[in-house]
């Protein structure tokens, strides 16, 4: 406890230095037009056959901006005020609702939203508008009701017979954060500069610079009397550079830097160094021999073992898969089992604004379906210690610990936001690599890999496909026993959660953060993962699929140019 | 010998300049230079060479779109530009080239040349990168498709081909107008007109939803081939939309919308989109009083915007695309207009129909034309056409790539989405000998009734897309009290190009409507029609079978 007090002490230091403002509810009024209209529709709503028992607004009150640069100019500019409502409405009762899944047809994800009006004086088109959407959702979920009741007239009996929703708690909380502000035209002037780097390297087929922003305050009332008011902030530059090798196979380089203020981005220098390795590491990419299938030891580097462990146990470990036959369930009866090494301990922490001074994506207060977040132990010391869970209760987890979490237009869903993975023993990094020297010889295999950098892959957890995951790691290198070290192409990591997690048996001291966007049922959401570099006793590894065709006949003419 | 001297030809206006000069802009510069790289390196062993590259690069510019809703205003949008790049390679000779074949099936789009899928950089560099991408995939895909085309033609007996070039080239055109600058506006005041302009609507209680958008737009187009045809076109415009919805009082939801354009924002426009907000409005508080159709077939009355649609459809679609495209898997080309043969009568005598791709604006007006097209996408010059005199096919769009007949082009090619140059239409003016006034119209309508022992007829103010398409606004004209009403849910059944016979009249008054049927860049139509009102002896009518709505939960606020 003492350990994560101090963790959350020092990460929490650059949060408070922001000039957040604790407003008050009653005097917001978006929040005061929902409830009205909210109060109004539930006299009526709640007499209807079927009953709609729950409404909730999520409204979107941001400004984004987009900026995109390649070639020397700018290829896409947008400043814009975003001001969309989206109402989550729900018929029947809390025992079996209008979002049961469907026994043949598991895509009822979807919200209705509506740009809003401006609310001015009187409010009055800002509800007409709250209005035709409530309706509209309302007879939707009518609908649906009836498509789910029928259905579960014929479905076979369900494995969790937990209901579809548990009714959140009252909230009220009101936030309010000065607006992100970034000089846009030193930005774009910075992304000019950096993509004339690619000038004259006829091996970068197209490259791309971008910063994005959104920044404002999100809005929630529910037909519970939750009322929240809290803020949005997300800032990025990020860039990509692809190229393709002469048989066919895609390769890129792609780097990022989450920011919540000018002064936290890259210098001109930083960035333009940043941006001469990736180009070295693509050219050494490009020339690099290809992986062949081996199982072997390795080493995941801190980022990389951050995106690991979303994609290889993260999903497996949302609420929902829990519940739906329709998923593999690996871990639903594995609660007090020992599912990873005992070394490693895994929280799913929200509420952590910042980690190492690098602003974390997955943090927020409230989630989409008004619940307030709270740190969830997953995993103690190997042993799994309970799940993500949104307002969907499933057997053995009644409540919401609030990841109910979605993209503006999909009912949110159990998805996880700061994952951050800790180890109970570490070594410095160095120490790490000779292990992994000594684990090679100990094996008696002709090279060890190191992942330093992984964007992401997939996990299948429907029943209806193999259970299995693949992920795909951008920059990987051979390690030979002798210490030599060699960039590799086209390694693809495949396994099984179960067996892959065991096999890690030292971690070291250098924790990092992986910053993205994660996407499933409920499409985008910003996540984090935080972990430290591990090496593992064996991985399997096989080829990257390859796109079958040559690069183009002629170089690109902006690196043929001086 | 003579496939040699083409491909010279070609070649030779290459990579010997332009006999015009072209205008001093990076779009220009970053084309040629482009141009001038691929036709010199672009070749693989065994393809046979480039015969053409077609560029034609688009630059939208979308002002903020200023969008009010009962007297309030929805957030602006984002100041827009995007620049769209199409490019069209083939290989072969003019004898023998590589399009005009479509490779596998036709329910997909045509796909004859590849897309950039990410937004091109608006310098000479990013230019130049996205038409060395689409030059380079266009090629390979080119010669893949040459291959193709030459094994069906091998397994054909095609009488018509036999000596018929693929392509006859034509006198290469070119056209350049300054580039001029996105419509400058007041914003404050657009904003105030929007306003006033959607709080009309707070008078009508029924409507649940009435919009109100005022959309500055500007598409600067820029073309070049490797004959050295190039034109260089700037269009300002600005579109005003109302829409709205509303669930009538047998409890249907409907949505509709209205728009017109204008070439530039100017005090007219205000005192315009007021009296068409009025007018719009009362069409509205009809159709929530409207009633339910039932069968009908008989005359009707087709105000000008629903006989632009209603001529456009019967008409126009039949002498587009009238060179069907080959198909290796037997199909007929779905999108190949049907009147093909010259004399043939088509429409009832008394009417002129022309296609004029020269007219920029409706006359007398400066209500701009989608279709405004001095040079086509082959680099021909444009000519006006007269498509029907006597109700007798007189001329046809054509293109470079000749008919059986061998008539050279007449300027008429226009790339569409992904495709290369195909016969279209620009700017439809159909243009009656003899012409009534509305009223009369009206009382030749009840006559006809009479005649027919109809207890009404049928006024229409739009016309579907399509046969089977419902109507949303329609009235019905009674021939004893000449008493009006709305209808709602009729459907056009069983509609022919015969119909185009049965007009008996024409109106006075035109009207222009801007086209979205083949729109090469998304947001601004390339084709548009001017008709007057027209008077058809038959057109049958069935009810729809949709089901009223319940009423809503709630009472609106």
């Amino acid at each position: 406890m003492k350990k994560y007090i101090f963790l959350f002490i020092i990460v929490g230091f650059p949060f408070i230095t922001f000039a957040q403002t604790m407003c008050r509810v009653q005097d917001q009024k978006p929040l005061e037009l929902l409830s009205k209209e909210l109060k109004r529709s539930m006299r009526v709503f709640k007499k209807q056959k079927p009953p709609i028992y729950y409404i909730a607004y999520n409204l979107n009150d941001l400004n984004l901006l987009d900026i995109e640069v390649s070639e020397n100019g700018v290829a896409y500019k947008g400043d814009r005020h975003h001001f969309v409502l989206q109402a989550q409405v729900r018929a029947g009762s809390p025992l079996m609702d209008n979002t049961r899944t469907l026994k043949m047809d598991n895509t009822n994800y979807s919200l209705d939203t509506l740009q809003m009006p401006e609310i001015g004086k009187d409010g009055k088109a800002f509800s007409t508008t709250v209005w035709r959407l409530t309706e509209k959702a309302a007879e939707a979920a009518q609908q649906d009701f009836n498509r789910v009741q029928a259905d579960s007239q014929a479905a076979s009996e369900r494995a969790d017979d937990s209901p579809d929703f548990v009714l959140p708690q009252k909230e009220t909380f009101c936030e309010e954060y000065p607006a992100l502000e970034f000089d846009k035209q030193k930005i774009e002037q910075l992304l000019v500069k950096a993509s004339d780097l690619t000038r004259g390297k006829p091996y970068v087929l197209s490259s791309s610079f971008s910063f994005e922003m959104q920044s404002g305050s999100r809005y929630f009332a529910d037909s519970v009397g939750t009322q929240l008011k809290t803020p949005v902030r997300l800032a990025r530059l990020s860039y990509i550079l692809r190229g393709k090798t002469a048989d066919g196979a895609k390769i890129n380089r792609f780097n990022a830097y989450d920011v919540l203020s000018q002064e936290e981005l890259p210098t001109e220098q930083q960035l333009m160094a940043d941006i001469e390795q990736s180009l070295q590491e693509l050219q050494s990419l490009l020339k690099a021999p290809e992986a062949e299938p081996i199982t072997v030891p390795v080493i995941l580097k801190n980022r990389a073992m951050a995106v690991f462990v979303h994609e290889v146990l993260g999903h497996r470990v949302e609420g929902h898969r829990q519940k739906e036959d329709s998923f593999g369930k690996t871990f639903t009866d594995k609660v007090g089992q020992e599912i990873v090494a005992p070394l490693l301990t895994i929280v799913d922490d929200a509420t952590l604004p910042y980690f190492n001074n690098i602003p974390l994506r997955g943090f927020y207060q409230y989630d989409e379906e008004g619940v307030r977040a709270r740190p969830v132990t997953l995993v103690e010391n190997g042993i799994l210690k309970g799940f993500l869970m949104s307002s969907s209760p499933i057997k053995g987890f009644n409540a919401s610990n609030g990841h109910g979490r979605g993209d503006e237009g999909l009912r949110p869903v159990a998805r996880m936001a700061n994952t951050r993975v800790t180890a109970s023993q570490t070594v410095p990094y160095d120490k790490l690599e000779q292990l992994l020297l000594q684990e090679i010889k100990r094996q008696n295999k002709p090279y060890g890999i190191i992942i330093e950098d992984l964007s992401g892959g997939f996990t299948m957890t429907e029943t209806s496909s193999p259970q299995t995951f693949k992920l795909t790691p951008t920059l990987v290198y051979r390690v030979y026993p002798d210490g030599r070290k060699e960039p590799i192409r086209g390694a693809d990591i495949v396994g099984t959660p179960l067996a892959a997690f065991r096999e890690v048996i030292f971690a070291a001291d250098d924790y990092d953060v992986f910053n993205g966007s994660c996407r499933a049922e409920s499409e985008w959401v910003p996540v984090s993962g935080i972990a430290p570099s591990v090496l593992l006793r064996k991985l399997e590894f096989e080829k990257t699929g390859k796109s079958g065709l040559q690069p183009p006949l002629l170089p690109p003419p902006f690196g043929e140019a001086k | 010998m003579k496939k040699l001297f083409l491909t010279f030809f070609c070649l030779f206006f290459a990579l010997t300049g332009f006999a015009e000069k072209l205008p001093d802009n990076m779009y220009f510069k970053a084309m040629k230079d482009e141009m001038d790289r691929s036709l010199k390196k672009l070749r693989r062993k065994g393809v046979p060479n480039l015969f053409s590259i077609t560029y034609k690069l688009e630059n939208l510019q979308l002002a903020p779109t200023i969008k009010g809703s009962f007297g309030k205003l929805y957030p602006l949008s984002t100041r827009d530009e995007k620049l769209s790049a199409y490019v069209v390679v083939s290989v072969g000779s003019a004898q023998k080239d590589s399009l005009g074949f479509k490779h596998g099936s036709y329910s997909s789009r045509y796909a004859y040349a590849p897309e950039y899928e990410t937004d091109i950089a608006k310098s000479y560099d990013g230019i130049r990168q996205a038409l060395w991408y689409l030059t380079d995939e266009g090629y390979v895909f080119a010669a893949d498709l040459y291959q193709q085309k030459q094994a069906y033609e091998r397994t054909k007996q095609l009488a018509e081909k036999k000596n018929a070039p693929d392509v006859v080239l034509s006198k290469q055109a070119h056209f350049v107008e300054e580039i001029s600058a996105l419509p400058d506006y007041d914003e404050k005041k657009i904003k105030d007109w929007v306003k006033e302009v959607s709080a009309l609507g707070k008078d009508y209680d029924f409507l649940e939803q009435f919009v109100v958008e005022v959309s500055p737009v500007k598409r600067d187009t820029y073309y070049l081939n490797s004959w050295g045809g190039f034109y260089q076109v700037s269009e300002p415009a600005v579109q005003v939309q109302f829409l709205a919805q509303l669930r009538n009082k047998d409890g249907f939801k409907q949505s509709y919308r209205n728009e017109f354009w204008f070439s530039s924002i100017h005090e007219d426009m205000y005192t315009q989109m007021q009296k068409e907000a009025k007018t719009f409005l009362e069409e509205l508080e009809g159709l929530y009083q409207a009633v339910k159709p039932e069968e009908y077939t008989g005359p009707v009355l087709l105000r000008p915007q629903a006989a632009g649609k209603f001529v456009y459809n019967l008409l126009g679609e039949n002498v587009q695309n009238i060179k069907p495209l080959m198909s290796a898997n037997q199909q007929e080309d779905p999108t190949a207009g049907k009147f093909r043969k010259l004399g043939l009568r088509v429409m009832a005598p008394g009417i002129t129909v022309y296609d004029n791709p020269l007219a920029r604006y409706v006359p007398n007006t400066n209500i701009p034309l989608g279709g405004f097209m001095p040079v086509d996408d082959e680099g021909v010059a444009a000519e006006k056409l007269t498509l029907l005199e006597g109700g007798h096919l007189q001329q046809l769009p054509r293109t470079m790539r000749p008919l059986a007949d061998q008539i050279p082009s007449n300027g008429h090619a226009r790339m569409m989405h992904r495709s290369f140059a195909r016969e279209r239409l620009t700017n439809l003016q159909v243009q009656p000998h003899t012409t009534l006034s509305e009223e009369e119209l009206e009382q030749k309508l009840l006559e006809r009734c009479r005649e027919l022992g109809l207890p009404y007829g049928y006024i229409l103010y739009d016309f579907p897309e399509e046969n089977g398409g419902v109507v949303s606004r329609a009235m019905r004209i009674y021939t004893d009290s000449e008493r009006r009403e709305m209808v709602y849910g009729l459907r056009l059944s069983n509609l022919t190009t015969r119909a185009l016979r049965d007009i008996m009249a024409a109106g006075e008054q035109t009207r222009s409507i801007w086209l979205d049927t083949d729109s090469v860049f998304k947001g601004l139509p390339t084709q548009s029609i001017s008709s007057p009102s027209l008077l058809v002896d038959e057109i049958e009518f069935i009810p729809t079978d949709q089901k009223p709505d319940k009423k809503p939960f709630v009472p609106k606020p």
